[in-house]
């Protein structure tokens, strides 16, 4: 199937997701959320969901790309993948074979900050309480065989020789390493078949037993429970995680870009990726609606963004052009991307620079303002319209503490942005930077 | 390694979204003018999605014209008479909704969702553009570029899009089922703006169509405002069109292709048969439980032995989607793990196919699959769209949507002795092409040594 341009709404739903959820009306009111602590100090968010007979769970650790060593890049993704490698109790075969006799779903995710697992159950019994358990020991026992560390081992270095001849994700890599040359957010994009290689078991066992504690854990649930059955679930699920003498540490300050680079690389790609890319937003960030705002009138907004309105519908050439913040506790990259036949690359980029410097310049128009927030408020209901979507924005609000008020107060805080905010955050923020910016598939000189 | 979905890929979504008493909140209708509607309410938010299906797609098309009905798509959002280019994306936004659409093999769907109170908008544009395209030769040029930059993004560039592309057409001779849906890229050169407004006046009619809706909104209302809004538009007369069917295959077929990729990857496509509206007796049922037995779980057998236990694969999946109005084909496709041969991996995957044949599935297997997809009878219910898509999706190729219950069933009654059945009628040498992505080597490894300058 064909489809036109996602990618900026789910760029642009990942950074408003988490704003809140303050729609006046009582099905907005119903959703109600609960935190609380488990005794070992996770953090635990509940929204209780009676709809349907089943249950969301997601446990997420602190333990996302950045928590790796540059010499040893990879290891925290190889953790996650191997936590569903067998436990000292079930193989690898019978783990699967028994949550699926369940009807019971278990996935994982691994981002820049947050690793961890998702388990979808039905809420009936016995399947709950057997998923539950499995799921449990997943997280509590997992014995890391050695095979299975060197065959995903083996399956990552392919992966990673893969994406080097995919113009795509070579761009991304330099973008994510010129912005965060030293940072740990930059980690990822170390990963490499030497780093992999010199993976050991020991490293990745010290990794979970380092990473994989309570303190460090989020535990959010969406579904058919109680907000007792809640609180007995996510004790369980944590009271057995390890307990390993470690200080919590959080990301230093990203450092300003002073100086400008473009990077170039052949490929043999028909098209060039152009990326252009900074630090920029934090999840505590006194300009997060401005910059939110404008990110969605200036690239966000897929159809009804400049970028796309120019490069795509009057110059058609690019089948997508967008961009996105992702914000993180320290400052979070700011990216714009698209690709182009190697012809247009530097009209595109021309164009690109162009829309630019009129929006730092003159900030968004009264009436693209009022647009934005129409649809940033208007869409609102659509953010949280199922139990998965609720799960994550809930999962986020608990990993990154976000303070209560964030709920109720997201539709005023839209509501009360200026252009004068948008274009004085952007001239603050953007203009102190430099752009980094990546061109892959040039023609070789 | 994560297996989430492809269950839901092998049963073909027919079990989507399937909820425990839906059938008592959906209901459906048929305008005068041949329009049919099919509303499910939901009322867990204040929410909807809209989806407008057009029963036309890629196996409509022919010779020097495929890509039409995916192009026409592009153009469906630049401009009626009423509602300028850029309008109609720019009014849903304004609404807070999101919207896009696209194209199969089968059906073109446009879609809408948001908030409840605001459906009737969506309604009210959707049928503006059945009616009232405007097709620019201007801005036809702009969107084709659009148009071949998807292509070579999503198909030239991609190792899998190229020989996915080549699978097709080298696996079927004659049924339209062989052409990309994007199209050939020679004929994205000869498009016209004149294609898209033929095409556009054959196909997109009232009675060509079904609009599905679901979420917090009441039937009798969504039928007055279709009434209000469709009502008006004349039915047409629909070509008679049925797209030529495929020859028995012959015997195996080999091909290479090679493209810039480190890996290998070796595809294995069978010509069987689909399940047709009105058929009393179909082996579709089988194929689709066969896929699921060797891949639609994470412990099915083809990731237990090829991936965990031999180590031949680094990854593997099988595909079948046994609804739709093209041929179709049954796909094993997989990456052979560094060191391993590709010959060596099809030796493999053809051992547990007869290992299969001769042995049979386990009650234990069969049982595990049943439950999963009961399961997924609950979850799916938890998506909006997914219901809209399962409801259109039949509507379209000619079932009653009422027919989720009795294709689940014939799935569930599906035997040990009828999956060995289908493998051992269908899985053989006769009706298989084997296809292989072998690297060039001119990767980025080998040119890496690029520019780097501060600028």
């Amino acid at each position: 199937m064909l489809t036109k341009v996602m990618k900026p709404w789910r760029q642009l739903q990942v950074a408003s997701l988490v704003l809140g959820m303050a729609l006046s009306t009582s099905w907005a009111q119903a959703q109600q959320l609960m935190r609380w602590q488990t005794e070992q100090g996770a953090r635990v968010v509940f929204i209780e969901s009676r709809n349907q007979p089943m249950l969301d769970v997601r446990v997420d650790f602190d333990a996302g790309y950045w928590r790796d060593s540059p010499q040893k890049a990879g290891v925290s993704a190889l953790t996650l993948s191997l936590l569903q490698a067998g436990t000292t109790q079930y193989s690898e075969q019978v783990l699967a074979e028994k949550l699926a006799d369940q009807g019971a779903r278990l996935s994982s995710s691994i981002e820049t900050e947050r690793a961890g697992l998702q388990l979808r159950t039905l809420s009936s019994e016995p399947q709950r309480t057997a998923a539950l358990t499995l799921f449990r020991n997943i997280l509590s026992n997992p014995s890391f065989p050695t095979a299975a560390v060197e065959r995903e081992k083996k399956r990552t270095i392919e992966g990673l020789k893969q994406a080097e001849t995919d113009a795509a994700s070579v761009a991304d890599r330099l973008l994510t390493t010129a912005i965060y040359p030293t940072h740990p957010y930059g980690y990822d994009a170390l990963t490499s078949v030497t780093t992999v290689a010199g993976v050991r078991r020991a490293d990745i066992l010290a990794f979970w037993q380092q990473h994989y504690q309570a303190a460090k854990a989020t535990v959010t649930l969406v579904g058919d429970i109680s907000q007792q059955e809640a609180k007995g679930i996510a004790q369980q699920l944590t009271q057995t995680l390890p307990r390993v003498a470690t200080q919590q540490t959080t990301p230093n300050r990203v450092p300003t870009v002073a100086t400008q680079q473009l990077i170039k690389r052949p490929h043999p790609s028909s098209q060039v990726h152009i990326m252009l890319g900074m630090p920029l937003l934090q999840r505590h960030d006194p300009d997060y609606y401005p910059l939110l705002v404008g990110n969605y009138i200036l690239g966000g907004g897929g159809f009804d963004s400049r970028l796309m309105r120019v490069l795509r519908d009057q110059h058609g050439l690019t089948y997508g052009v967008s961009s996105y913040m992702s914000p993180l506790r320290e400052a979070g990259p700011f990216v714009i991307q698209l690709a182009t036949q190697k012809k247009n690359a530097d009209q595109a980029n021309a164009l690109i620079d162009q829309v630019l410097a009129q929006f730092m310049q003159q900030g968004p128009t009264d009436e693209e303002l009022a647009q934005a927030k129409n649809h940033l408020i208007g869409g609102f209901p659509l953010r949280l319209d199922n139990n998965r979507k609720l799960l994550d924005y809930a999962a986020v609000i608990g990993f990154y503490g976000l303070p209560d008020d964030f709920l109720s107060a997201y539709t005023q805080r839209i509501a009360a942005v200026s252009r004068e905010q948008i274009q004085q955050a952007f001239g603050r923020r953007v203009a102190s930077q430099q752009w980094q910016r990546v061109m892959v598939g040039v023609e070789p000189q | 390694m994560a297996k989430l979905f492809s269950l839901r890929s092998v049963l073909c979504g027919l079990l989507l979204g399937v909820s425990i008493t839906a059938q008592a909140e959906t209901v459906e209708k048929t305008l005068d003018n041949g329009l049919k509607l099919i509303v499910r309410t939901d009322e867990r938010a204040p929410v909807v999605v809209s989806q407008l299906w057009y029963r036309v797609g890629s196996v409509d098309e022919s010779q020097g014209l495929t890509g039409v009905s995916h192009a026409l798509e592009h153009m469906m959002f630049r401009g009626t008479q009423q509602v300028p280019d850029g309008e109609f994306s720019r009014r849903i936004a304004a609404l807070g909704g999101k919207h896009n659409a696209f194209t199969s093999r089968d059906y073109t769907v446009y879609f809408e969702q948001l908030a409840a109170d605001r459906v009737e908008e969506a309604i009210r544009l959707e049928a503006d553009r059945m009616a009232n395209l405007r097709i620019s030769e201007d801005l036809f040029s702009k969107e084709i570029q659009v148009i071949r930059e998807e292509r070579r993004l999503r198909t030239d560039d991609q190792p899998t899009g190229v020989l996915f592309e080549q699978l097709s057409a080298q696996a079927l001779v004659a049924n339209p089922a062989r052409h990309p849906i994007i199209g050939w890229a020679d004929d994205l050169q000869t498009m016209q703006a004149s294609d898209l407004r033929r095409w556009y006046q054959t196909w997109y009619a009232p009675n060509n169509a079904t609009l599905v809706i679901v979420g917090a909104v009441k039937p009798e209302q969504v039928f007055r405002m279709a009434e209000k809004h469709f009502g008006s538009l004349p039915k047409r007369p629909l070509p008679s069109f049925v797209p030529r069917q495929e020859p028995e295959p012959l015997g195996l077929k080999r091909f290479t292709v090679h493209r810039p990729s480190e890996l290998s990857y070796l595809a294995m496509a069978w010509q069987v048969p689909r399940l047709l509206p009105n058929q009393a007796q179909t082996d579709a049922p089988a194929l689709a439980m066969l896929a699921a037995v060797l891949d639609g779980l994470e412990s099915s057998r083809l990731p237990k032995t090829l991936v965990r236990e031999q180590k031949s694969a680094s990854s593997v999946s099988v595909d079948y989607d046994m609804l739709g109005r093209g041929a179709a084909l049954f796909t094993i496709t997989a990456v052979p793990a560094a060191g391993v041969a590709v010959a060596e991996m099809e030796t493999a995957i053809r051992k547990q196919l007869a290992q299969l044949v001769q042995h049979g599935v386990s009650e234990s297997e069969l049982q595990r699959l049943r439950t999963q997809m009961r399961a997924s009878r609950v979850y799916e219910k938890d998506s909006l769209f997914g219901q809209a898509m399962n409801l259109g999706r039949l509507a379209s190729l000619g079932f009653d949507w009422r027919q989720e219950e009795t294709l689940l069933e014939q799935l569930l009654a599906v035997t040990s002795a009828d999956i060995q059945r289908v493998a051992q009628r269908y899985l053989v040498d006769q009706r298989l092409t084997v296809g292989v992505l072998l690297p060039e080597k001119t990767t980025t490894a080998a040119i890496t040594k690029g520019a780097k300058h501060a600028n």
